[in-house]
């Protein structure tokens, strides 16, 4: 993952250092002309469902759940209306506080100079660090893992350059918590593996 | 027209995406378990068997008798090791001995308990031990390792129960509902008397010539003509008279949370939870009470050497019978007037279990945190020495330069001549877990 970002950041900055050969204007129009950004937060809906924990067929309803989501999305166009860059956000579970580093691409339809309602689509995977989560004692241990996230939606033109977004999608969060009580030397382990699937409906700006 | 498809395309895509939104938690735990057995009185008194020498697999108390070194198998048996030479000792036998957790020797004849009974097996053909004698039913209930066993006299039978790792997985609610716990996960082993063991040595007046070493907890202890077996609450008296037929001799009762038993001159010191007592023995028939020095609930065996006693209190992060204490030290007693112990100093320790001296030379079983050697020739600035920490000891015997260390992963060996370095001689080590 690490490697990633790094050849992610070593990328743009060598698009920035070579724009800055040239004239200032023409780095200002690169940006103007390329640089694409998605900003939006939302909520996260998942499904309540029925699980038989203790396999007595006593079942036990998981209640519907609800969390919020915020993300940023920077990237350039690379081809007409596709768009590649990376997403960072925070997505606030209950329990856990994930923070999804994602590449990403966004495409949308029509002439982007046209001032009427358009349609995108965006596909972000990467991974869900999990930094803001404490542990309760040093033996825990707190994974990230995959994240995954695609998208459609609506761009609503404001009247200037930038867009209201509305999108409907789907969101992907795998991790892993492993909790250590007990003594020394007979430890109790409770250990873990999340895998929320949540529909994500989310608002934002797009310019 | 396009743009209508579209969008129907988007909903159905979108009623799809949101029917499959379900959240998918699984949840593995990992625990220590105990599971319940029982053993009736006949399955009890016709397994007392002798086997070839067999692997140790959960070590217990250990015990010297001239060359030969009894590790006991927690409530399995013994097993018989010739140690003539530390450096290679030899496994002999093992004597299938259930229930067992205590031993002591006197000449030819070896003491255990077996749940309720007091057995004498004749050991002078380790490899095959005959049973001599057997006082029935003395002991009705015990306790190790935070495990008590008890004994229902109308159907026979002893309950008993041992440790198991559990491991579950099931699906939860990924928005977690408060944790059920389904074992008790949380026992220390050791910590509960019983396994841990220091050292009670020959020089400090142990019995007469033909008896061996145990170790300082050891609930056993042979002085004289006398076996003195400490319970939970009570001790025991056997008299040995004819060795090879012990006559239960009737107990005094001790309060509660008794552990350890050390006899040093005509003394028995006693390791309680709560403090040392101190007995006098000056009567073998009837010891009286003498004294008692209390201290913050904690596990602490006792070992007494040139009028000052040691003993170690460890404190446990969880509940157990030992109790509460909040520190892990070594606290140095002067004994010299026995009517009244007097404190000298404490020092700090991190997880200390059996403790050993020999002339000063102090060994200390950290468990997990391995061991250490110390100088105690001055009771007021005792300087350690040495910390062994890649191994796991909880019992300590120092016999003629040479220490025998038991611990989770087995048996070792060293030679403390020079305090300053010890030379491992020899490791026996535990059978390797599958």
């Amino acid at each position: 993952m690490k490697k990633i970002l790094t050849l992610m950041l070593s990328v743009v900055c060598s698009l920035t250092y070579a724009q800055e050969q040239k004239k200032q204007s023409s780095f200002k129009n690169f940006v103007k002309e390329k640089y694409v950004n998605y900003t939006d937060f939302g909520i996260f809906l998942s499904k309540s469902y029925q699980i038989d924990t203790y396999g007595t067929g006593y079942g036990q309803t998981v209640k519907a759940n609800t969390a919020f989501t915020l993300q940023t999305y920077n990237g350039f166009k690379v081809y007409k209306n596709l768009v590649v860059g990376a997403t960072v956000g925070v997505d606030w579970f209950s329990d856990y506080q994930v923070v999804p580093i994602s590449l990403g691409i966004r495409v949308s339809s029509g002439d982007p100079k046209l001032k009427k309602v358009k349609t995108f689509a965006g596909m972000d995977a990467g991974y869900g660090f999990m930094w803001l989560n404490d542990k309760s004692s040093d033996r825990d241990v707190i994974k990230g893992g995959l994240t995954l996230s695609p998208t459609v939606g609506f761009l609503i033109p404001t009247g200037g350059n930038a867009n209201f977004t509305f999108s409907v999608g789907y969101k992907r969060n795998l991790f892993n918590i492993t909790k250590v009580t007990g003594s020394q030397e007979y430890p109790y382990i409770t250990q873990t593996d999340y895998e929320l699937n949540r529909m994500a409906v989310r608002l934002g700006v797009n310019f | 027209m396009k743009k209508f498809l579209f969008s129907t395309l988007l909903m159905a895509a979108l009623a799809t995406a949101l029917s499959s939104c379900k959240d998918n938690c699984v949840q593995t735990v990992t625990y220590r378990g105990t599971e319940s057995f029982k053993i009736s009185l006949a399955e009890l008194r016709s397994s007392l068997k002798t086997f070839p020498a067999q692997e140790l697999e959960n070590p217990g108390k250990i015990y010297v008798k001239d060359n030969y070194l009894f590790i006991n198998e927690v409530k399995k048996g013994i097993h018989v090791i010739d140690n003539t030479n530390p450096s290679s000792p030899k496994a002999i036998s093992f004597i299938q001995i259930l229930g067992n957790i205590d031993i002591a020797v006197k000449d030819n004849i070896l003491y255990a308990d077996s749940y309720t009974d007091f057995v004498a097996l004749d050991i002078s053909n380790p490899k095959d031990v005959k049973e001599v004698s057997r006082t029935e039913s003395v002991f009705l209930n015990g306790q190790l390792d935070g495990l008590g066993w008890t004994y229902n006299a109308p159907d026979q039978t002893i309950y008993d129960s041992r440790y198991k790792i559990y491991i579950t997985t099931q699906e939860i609610s990924c928005d977690p509902q408060p944790q059920y716990y389904y074992g008790w996960g949380y026992y220390d082993v050791a910590s509960y008397g019983g396994i841990k063991s220091g050292i009670a040595q020959s020089t400090t007046g142990t019995g007469g010539t033909g008896t061996g070493v145990s170790g300082s907890t050891a609930r056993f202890a042979i002085i004289d003509e006398r076996l003195y077996a400490v319970t939970q609450n009570d001790m025991k008296l056997f008299n040995l008279k004819n060795p090879s037929k012990p006559s239960y001799d009737g107990f005094l009762n001790l309060g509660f949370g008794i552990e350890t038993i050390f006899p040093y001159k005509d003394k028995i010191f006693l390791g309680t939870t709560t403090g040392v007592q101190i007995w006098d023995n000056k009567n073998p028939q009837k010891p009286t009470f003498l004294s008692r020095l209390d201290h913050a609930r904690a596990c602490d065996p006792v070992v007494v050497e040139n009028d000052i006693a040691y003993v170690t209190l460890r404190s446990m992060n969880n509940f157990s019978r030992c109790g509460p204490a909040f520190s892990n030290q070594l606290d140095v007693i002067d004994v010299s007037n026995l009517a009244s112990p007097k404190l000298l100093k404490s020092y700090q320790m991190e997880n200390p279990y059996g403790l050993g001296i020999d002339n000063s030379k102090l060994f200390i079983c950290e468990g997990t945190k391995g061991l250490k050697t110390f100088d105690a020739s001055k009771s007021m600035d005792i300087k350690q020495l040495q910390h062994f920490k890649d191994m796991n000891a909880y019992d300590v015997i120092p016999l003629n330069n040479t220490l025998m260390v038991i611990g989770k992963d087995g048996l070792y060996q060293y030679d403390y001549s020079n305090l300053n370095s010890l030379k491992l001689l020899s490791k026996i080590a535990v059978k390797a877990i599958m």
